[in-house]
């Protein structure tokens, strides 16, 4: 007669669901010929379930996919945008790292549009940018789950600002797409937009890391 | 006690997500090993699986307990996606093939049904655990998880974890006869 903890530690074992801790425990009771025979007769079992499904999960991020399509792109409130008194990159340093080029040589107006898409790491996500009314409507699809540890950052790049790039908020998305509604910083000849990949708690500057960017055309 | 299928499906009709997560957590491993089994390929299966429970969301109103359980009804589904997922690649012969097929060995139209057939009686054995089983088994066979580690995720207490396991497994001997029948004596 078997006891039912013994039974459970044999139905782990044929499972592949044991501790490391519990393998001398699995060996002694072995050596016991009814009990060889339980885990023979689990691991058959088991080896039935393998002749009809395979010992795959699907990935994480699918539950996430399911609920993007069954919902309209979450409108996530953003704190309020961070003034970046200083950023390391300037213009053209910026664009070249980001991955943008500013193809735009007139001024930024109210109503203007950028096509938004993804850097070569993050090819997949496009999206488009548009300044109305002060504030940067920015809606991204199938934006990634940022690397742990990490949020995305939003910022713009306006002609007056010396080539400095300004952080309009951040955010962590819920799903694969998202819909941002971000204040500006104030009037100005806007270029381009920028989501960079950020470390939370990190220092306030960009990364050099980027989603995603587009430019600006009136 | 977890809530029944029927019940959960109520609440995805009412618009719950969370009933839907719950759905998913129950049954969305075995409705990607089964799609993976008949299609051989992850992006397609899991095409396949967000397709079966988006069409549950916008149709959980219709479902009748009297016609099928939930499982035969979500099952009937799936297989609708995968004979059109089929269907969409074989109309594109330029496609790789599936992942674990190799070159020389491409299926024929049999193989693929028997394929699909054997997976189904192996899913729908699993479908008919009791919920707290099926999430349990599902957690150690699908995800690899250990019995702790299926407490932790779960919240209960390691004890449960192994009875629950020996009892599914118990449960699937029955249910699966003919394949043990098999394994023991091939």
């Amino acid at each position: 007669m078997i006891a039912d903890s013994d039974r459970d530690l044999i139905a782990g074992a044929a499972l592949g669901a044991l501790e490391p801790a519990d393998a001398s425990r699995l060996s002694a009771l072995l050596e016991r010929g009814d009990a060889a025979a339980e885990l023979e007769l689990r691991r058959a079992t088991v080896a039935a379930l393998e002749t009809g499904l395979p010992r795959l999960a699907p990935s994480d991020d699918l539950f996430a996919r399911i609920l993007a399509e069954i919902q309209p792109a979450p409108v996530v409130r953003l704190r309020r945008a961070r003034w970046v008194p200083r950023v390391a990159a300037g213009l053209a340093a910026a664009a070249v790292v980001l991955g943008f080029v500013v193809l735009t040589g007139g001024p930024g107006e109210p109503d203007a549009r950028a096509a938004v898409s993804g850097t070569p790491r993050y090819a997949d996500v496009s999206g488009t940018a548009t300044l109305d009314d002060g504030e940067l409507v920015l809606e991204l699809e199938r934006v990634p789950t940022p690397p742990s540890g990490h949020h995305y950052e939003v910022w713009v790049l306006r002609a007056e600002a010396g080539g400095e790039m300004e952080a309009v908020g951040s955010f962590t998305p819920d799903g694969e797409g998202a819909r941002l509604e971000l204040p500006l910083p104030g009037p100005g000849d806007y270029r381009a937009v920028d989501v960079s990949v950020e470390p939370d708690g990190g220092p306030p500057g960009h990364s050099s890391v980027s989603l995603a960017g587009g430019s600006f055309e009136s | 006690m977890p809530p029944d299928d029927p019940l959960l499906l109520r609440h995805v009709a009412a618009g719950e997500t969370e009933a839907l997560r719950a759905l998913y957590d129950r049954y969305g491993s075995v409705l990607f090993g089964l799609a993976y089994r008949t299609l051989g390929d992850r992006h397609l299966a899991e095409d396949c699986v967000q397709e079966v429970f988006v069409t549950a969301w916008r149709s959980a109103g219709r479902y009748d307990p009297r016609r099928a359980t939930v499982t035969t009804w979500l099952f009937t589904i799936l297989r609708n996606k995968t004979v059109d997922a089929l269907r969409r690649r074989s109309r594109r012969p330029a496609d790789p093939l599936p992942e674990h097929w190799a070159a020389d060995e491409a299926p024929d139209a049999a193989a693929v049904v028997a394929a699909a057939d054997q997976g189904e009686r192996v899913a729908s054995a699993l479908a008919e655990l009791p919920p707290n089983q099926l999430e349990a088994v599902s957690l150690a066979y699908f995800e690899g998880l250990t019995q702790a580690e299926i407490a932790d995720r779960l919240g209960v207490p390691l004890g449960t974890v192994k009875g629950r396991l020996r009892l599914a497994l118990d449960r699937l001997r029955t249910l699966a006869p003919a394949y043990a029948f098999e394994t023991e004596t091939g």
